[in-house]
């Protein structure tokens, strides 16, 4: 088994013939966490769509190069095969108006993969990884929409979780979350990161460093996203070798390890 | 290693699709065969015939000869008497309650104005027989009180609701700016409305227009029990308080007494093509038209 | 003397609508009127005689109810099917096509329908005269309504939801079963109601390819034509010299509108349900 899980290669996406993202190269190894950062729209969250090939649809949507899961390329596989063992989860949590427990399986009932008893016990496992099963075991049939923001990112990455994909995509999964809910997730994630290879989209530098292995940043070329550095997390927030992320981890205020600031650093 | 995409599951999902489109082919296969069906039947007659079909004036089973005119001239008086009376007074109301009428009133309003769109039309042709019939015969001393005018008037009753539902429809989509733009210019609430609203509403009013035209066209029951069932032109050609026939009266009538695959028979189709493509044409265009208005807001 | 211009036209427009508002509560009230005399319980429970100078409506009603289910499980499956086809899997180009198909059906006129299921149903197929050739017309008949009211259900769903499921690895098929069905069910129901309060008053399409006048209590085999309300009206309206029978045409008038009129408040009913649903 190869030791890469997500690996793109010259992978570059436009849309209505703008390039959107461009000759992305990366390899995420799996049982790790890479952050994606980067400005506010450019392109992050394209990336992560264009991953699980969820704009596929869409008119005057076009890919190029290659993306293979597990060393198979992604063109190869149906996308609901691939969304299957790449998970995703959107900035703004999804429930379904149904009850909890039914949220939590959606994905297994409906693809088949389990029924009765053995539905509710993978529910309760998952809803457990997602560190939500104390909060909602005594209420599982109460509709899932009585949650708060909160409680319905948890659900959704329970729910994303009890497929039991080999990789997950996150988008800025605590964006619209409280202090409480987001710290309850970052737990989650510092678990599941031992099991799965994730993608972490985040604004928040600070959320990278608490819990990237690796960091990968996409910075705006007249329109396109390109990822112009990747390399371990403690490396490129304390010693970014390229100029612009370094104006990029100024500018979002990251505080050094030593009193001088990213751009200081650089330049010493 | 979990199996992706289990063989069930693919099956299923084919079976669903080859389903789907199966009803879809079915839905425009009915669509279609109702064309089809009414064009090849007719087909014999517009051979035979050709244009004395529509042109002809006489309608006789005995001799072999079908000439649509007095069906064609009694629907066209029926349609034209029933527009002029729904659509003053539709318009009025559809004025009335979009502009004028205060926003708490408008749902009675709504209420009343459609209140009778869903009465039968067999229970139009029972009130016109019970009253309207033998009113007009007594009081203008008429030989039978079923005339063209009665079932004009009749029809007119029964396109008000939707030719005044769907014009209020289309004066409460023209955005507020215009009449802003009018009081603005301190213009009172007539003017703006002739300057301002009305031609803003244009094509919504004309696609209510439409709709409640071929409405009354296709209109069969109430016709046929009103209207006198006689072949004949008016003649003068305003004289309307006569005996007459409609398209829909017509086929009403004689449908099923016609031997099928016989001359009559053929004819009758051949009205029914008539009827079918003016009607969906109207309809068609009346929608076009107020998807048109839709889509330039 | 603007004011005053003004005021006539206010004038002039409130007389002119004034029949517009006037009107359904008069016809209304003189067709209650007119059919409380005929109705009462016997009316309602008892077979007509006496070529309907006699007796109630018992059968009608029931033939009505036969046909206008029929019609229901005619034009409901192919309708929902026809909503999710077009949301699902089809292409601007093909639902364009459909789309066209369902206006066409819908503008075509009464009587023509009931031509069509002559020609169609009653001989071509040989269904004969019967009451499964009425609910197949019927169905036809509000197909487009059904369909329409379907689509627009499906077209509420928010697209993220659509997406949420796809992105845990749903098929079409599973998405359609989990998100777009369930969504659908209840516009398909308010389209449905609307259709059939259209369809119970419906006569052209009936009276010569599924309802007869008299002879037929409640059909036993899928061959049996079938007696109806519409059919009983228009066929008692031709004999309006007779009071007796006038009367009864009054009174099942006012049934067949009473009918309707519960039809028409169920679909109302259901619509502000489908609205709460979709928004739960």
């Amino acid at each position: 088994m190869p030791d890469a899980i997500l690996e793109f290669e010259g992978f570059s996406a436009a849309w209505r013939g703008r390039k959107v993202v461009g000759d992305v190269h990366w390899t995420v190894p799996r049982r790790s966490l890479c952050a994606l950062v980067g400005p506010s729209g450019v392109g992050k969250s394209t990336l992560l769509r264009a991953a699980a090939r969820l704009n596929d649809g869409l008119p005057g949507w076009r890919t190029e190069g290659q993306l293979r899961v597990a060393g198979v390329p992604c063109a190869d596989f149906a996308p609901a095969e691939l969304r299957r063992r790449v998970g995703y989860l959107s900035q703004k949590p999804v429930v379904f108006p149904r009850s909890i427990l039914d949220n939590a399986v959606f994905g297994l009932r409906y693809t088949g993969r389990a029924a009765g008893a053995r539905l509710v016990d993978a529910g309760e496992r998952a809803l457990k990884s997602a560190r939500l099963w104390d909060e909602v075991k005594d209420r599982l049939g109460e509709s899932a929409l009585g949650l708060s923001v909160g409680q319905q990112q948890r659900l959704c990455l329970a729910r994303a979780l009890a497929v039991e994909p080999q990789a997950l995509l996150l988008d800025e999964p605590t964006a619209s979350l409280d202090a409480v809910s987001q710290s309850a997730v970052e737990e989650t994630l510092r678990e599941l990161k031992t099991r799965l290879a994730i993608i972490l989209v985040t604004h928040s530098v600070g959320q990278a460093r608490r819990l990237a292995d690796s960091i990968a940043y996409l910075h705006p070329d007249e329109g396109t996203g390109r990822l112009v550095e990747t390399g371990p997390a403690a490396q490129v927030l304390d010693r970014p070798a390229d100029l612009r992320l370094c104006g990029f981890l100024a500018a979002a205020g990251e505080p050094s390890d030593n009193g001088r600031n990213p751009m200081e650093r650089r330049i010493k | 290693m979990l199996q992706w995409l289990r063989p069930a599951e693919i099956r299923a999902e084919k079976a669903a699709k080859s389903l789907l489109l199966a009803a879809g082919a079915l839905g425009l296969a009915a669509a279609a065969a109702v064309v089809f069906f009414i064009g090849v039947e007719s087909w014999p007659a517009w051979r035979e015939q050709g244009a004395g079909l529509i042109l002809g004036g006489e309608w006789s089973v005995g001799e072999g000869r079908f000439g649509a005119l007095p069906m064609l001239a009694g629907s066209a008086v029926v349609t034209a008497v029933a527009f002029a009376a729904a659509l003053p007074i539709g318009l009025s109301a559809a004025i009335l309650t979009a502009e004028f009428l205060p926003a708490r009133s408008r749902p009675l309003a709504r209420f009343l104005l459609e209140a009778l769109a869903g009465v039968p039309s067999v229970v139009y042709g029972l009130m016109g027989i019970a009253v309207l019939v033998p009113w007009l015969q007594r009081g203008l001393g008429l030989l039978t009180g079923r005339t063209l005018l009665t079932g004009g008037l009749v029809l007119g009753v029964m396109i008000l609701p939707t030719l005044a539902a769907v014009a209020e429809d289309a004066l409460r989509a023209v955005a507020r700016e215009k009449r802003e733009a009018g009081w603005a210019l301190g213009l009172n609430r007539i003017e703006t409305l002739l300057h301002c609203v009305l031609p803003e509403a244009r094509a919504g009013i004309a696609a209510a227009g439409l709709l409640s035209l071929g409405r009354a066209l296709g209109e069969t029951i109430a016709v046929m029990l009103l209207v006198g069932s006689l072949d004949r032109l008016p003649n003068p050609w305003y004289d309307w308080l006569v005996p007459g026939q409609t398209l829909t009266s017509k086929l009403g009538r004689e449908a099923v007494e016609a031997a099928v695959g016989s001359p009559q028979y053929h004819a009758l189709a051949a009205l029914a093509l008539i009827l079918l493509v003016v009607v969906a044409g109207l309809t068609l265009l009346g929608q076009r038209l107020s998807r048109v208005e839709g889509a330039a807001r | 003397m603007r004011r005053l211009r003004e005021s006539a036209a206010l004038a002039v427009l409130l007389a002119f609508a004034a029949p517009a508002f006037l009107l359904p509560p008069l016809l209304l009230g003189w067709i209650t009127l007119r059919g409380a005399a005929a109705v009462d319980w016997d009316f309602l429970s008892r077979a007509s005689a006496d070529f309907g100078a006699e007796g109630g409506v018992y059968y009608q009603i029931l033939g009505t109810g036969v046909l206008i289910a029929g019609a229901a499980l005619a034009a409901g499956p192919l309708a929902w099917a026809l909503a999710i086809l077009r949301r699902v899997y089809l292409s601007r180009a093909n639902i364009r096509r459909l789309d066209l198909a369902l206006y066409v059906l819908n503008g075509v006129p009464s009587i023509v329908f009931g031509l069509f299921g002559y020609l169609c149903f009653v001989h071509a197929l040989g269904l004969g005269v019967s009451w499964p050739t009425g609910s197949l017309i019927l169905g036809l008949m509000i197909l487009p309504t059904a369909a329409v009211a379907a689509a627009e259900g499906l077209d509420a769903v928010p697209r993220e939801r659509i997406e949420a499921a796809e992105a845990l690895g749903l098929l079409p098929w599973q998405v359609i079963r989990s998100v777009h069905g369930p969504a659908g069910l209840p516009a398909l129901a308010t389209g449905l109601a609307l259709g059939l309060a259209r369809a119970a008053g419906e006569t052209a399409p009936i009276f010569f390819t599924a309802a007869v006048f008299s002879g037929v209590d409640f059909p036993r085999s899928w061959r049996d034509p079938v007696v109806a309300l519409p059919t009983h009206i228009f066929t008692l309206a031709q004999e309006a010299a007779d009071p007796a029978a006038l009367a009864n045409a009054w009174g099942a008038a006012l049934v067949l509108v009473a009918l309707i009129g519960s039809f028409s408040a169920l679909s109302w009913l259901l619509r502000a349900r489908a609205r709460g649903a979709i928004h739960a």
